[in-house]
């Protein structure tokens, strides 16, 4: 009547000797992969939405859903890749040559969306960082050019009044003040267009900043 | 035949109807999200074992998982494994990659399956399956628990098909929007078919997510599977039938629970219904 081999008829709802060594192999390879995913971290630090920058706190609770970077407005969420570092792929970082944080004018639209509060509340505009902008001085129109060439259409995006021309006609971040928001990154117009140097820079970067993990 | 169709088709909409949603999010910003989590704002599914993970990995009570995760555990007491049909589109992924002699192997064991049961119910065999049923899945399960508390961050979702699936989803839009090639748009499928295609019984045997719903499922009593036995030729006209037997892709054995793998296995996919060919099986609004 029944052909079947004795090992695929286990005394059902037990675990026969077979599943519990199959399981067990499929166990040891998710704690490789847990392993690995540590010691393949990747250099640098990534900008994480507001909120997010407690980075033990983000990559423990982050389930990669994709919801912050589909939620943010502005376009400013972006996900991380493989090149970022395995343990780092699919995670929210932020990208502001598509757009940058108005922080959704109070509402936090990402961390409202975050179903396992990776990003939380609670991040104050005008103390917490991002990140921070800081200008490269081979990019930099006001550098390379003369400030006669340059709009300095940075300076008229920053909402928190960060960026001055300093005595030597170049741009000064003013730290405390700037709280890596992207604007003045999003509207530089290096490296674009006709002062495209394939650098893949801009005048003025957010970068990472020892201080933004609070 | 007619019937059948109809419960397959639907079932296939709904999996593409989740990548539609995915896409509507992608394109209008919505926060929408993917099978992973989805919703609007803070009302919102998320993955069990996603949720079990991040409280894990983030050695930390988060009051919205709780919340979100016990709408979910009662999502699945009252519906059972059925998002192993019908949302999960590795089913699906599998099919597409299913060469001739795969699908012959299942067919066996498929026929293998439903000749015990038929058997059982033959020589009056009463299978008693565990109020609970534990297999290699749960231990796997186990593994990708410890590992994340370990290493402080949710493991199974680095590797989980069913993310990387949404995950290729999106890399594809965006390099089609954003022409932004990465690595992960080859290296996320090739993870996938590793998983699920090379190691084809990553459903029934590895998935750690199957592993937590059919804890869950097995307090499941709602849209089981209900033969009607004046109908059933095998009660009938004793009728040695194992039309719902073989249609089973669990193994579970709609009669009477006499199968190699228990009723809470069951996925509700409609296909023994489908199959039976006097109608007998009533599902899924019906029970015994």
């Amino acid at each position: 009547m029944s052909d079947a081999p004795e090992d695929s008829v286990p005394p059902s709802g037990g675990m026969t000797r077979r599943a519990l060594m199959g399981g067990a192999l499929g166990a040891v390879v998710l704690v490789a992969v847990g392993g690995a995913g540590r010691a393949f971290a990747g250099q640098g630090q990534l900008l994480r939405p507001p909120g997010a920058q407690d980075e033990n706190l983000l990559l423990g609770r982050c389930i990669r859903c994709d919801r912050c970077r589909s939620a943010c407005p502005r376009g400013a969420v972006d996900v991380a890749h493989v090149e970022d570092g395995f343990i780092h792929a699919r995670t929210p970082k932020m990208n502001f040559r598509k757009g940058y944080c108005d922080f959704c004018n109070g509402e936090f639209l990402c961390a409202r969306n975050c179903p396992t509060q990776a990003i939380s509340f609670g991040f104050e505009p005008a103390t917490a960082k991002i990140g921070m902008a800081v200008v490269d001085a081979s990019e930099c129109l006001l550098y390379r050019s003369g400030s006669n060439r340059c709009s300095k259409q940075c300076m008229d995006a920053c909402a928190y009044g960060a960026l001055s021309i300093g005595s030597d006609g170049g741009l000064v971040v003013d730290q405390a003040a700037c709280n890596g928001c992207g604007a003045c990154e999003n509207a530089c117009p290096s490296s674009s267009y006709a002062s495209y140097t394939a650098s893949g820079r801009r005048g003025i970067n957010i970068e990472a900043w020892e201080g933004s993990t609070r | 035949m007619k019937r059948k169709m109809k419960v397959s088709t639907l079932r296939g909409l709904v999996a593409l109807a989740i990548f539609v949603v995915t896409g509507i999010g992608l394109a209008l910003h919505t926060g929408t999200g993917t099978v992973s989590s989805m919703g609007l704002d803070w009302v919102a599914s998320i993955c069990p074992l996603g949720a079990l993970e991040s409280l894990l990995g983030g050695y930390a009570f988060i009051p919205r998982v709780l919340v979100v995760l016990a709408i979910v555990v009662a999502i699945v007491l009252l519906f059972g494994k059925a998002f192993c049909s019908w949302a999960c589109p590795i089913p699906h992924i599998q099919n597409v990659f299913k060469t001739k002699k795969r699908a012959a192997t299942e067919d066996r064991e498929n026929r293998e399956a439903a000749s015990l049961a038929a058997a059982n119910w033959k020589d009056g065999v009463q299978v008693e399956h565990h109020r609970v049923n534990v297999d290699s899945r749960h231990v796997v399960l186990g593994g990708a628990l410890i590992s994340t508390a370990i290493f402080g961050f949710p493991v199974f979702c680095l590797v989980c098909p069913v993310g990387l699936t949404f995950a290729t989803f999106i890399l594809l839009w965006r390099f089609v929007q954003f022409n932004e090639p990465t690595w992960g748009l080859l290296a996320f499928p090739l993870v996938i078919i590793l998983e699920v295609v090379v190691l084809r019984r990553w459903c029934g045997k590895i998935c750690p997510l199957g592993a937590l719903l059919s804890l869950a499922s097995s307090f499941n009593k709602t849209f089981h599977p209900a033969v009607d036995h004046d109908k059933c030729l095998r009660d009938t006209n004793g009728a040695s039938c194992e039309a719902c037997d073989l249609a089973c892709p669990e193994h579970i054995d709609p009669y009477a629970d006499l199968g190699e793998r228990p009723l809470s296995e069951c996925v509700k996919c409609g296909r023994c219904s489908a199959s039976c060919p006097v109608k007998a099986i009533r599902f899924p609004f019906k029970r015994p």
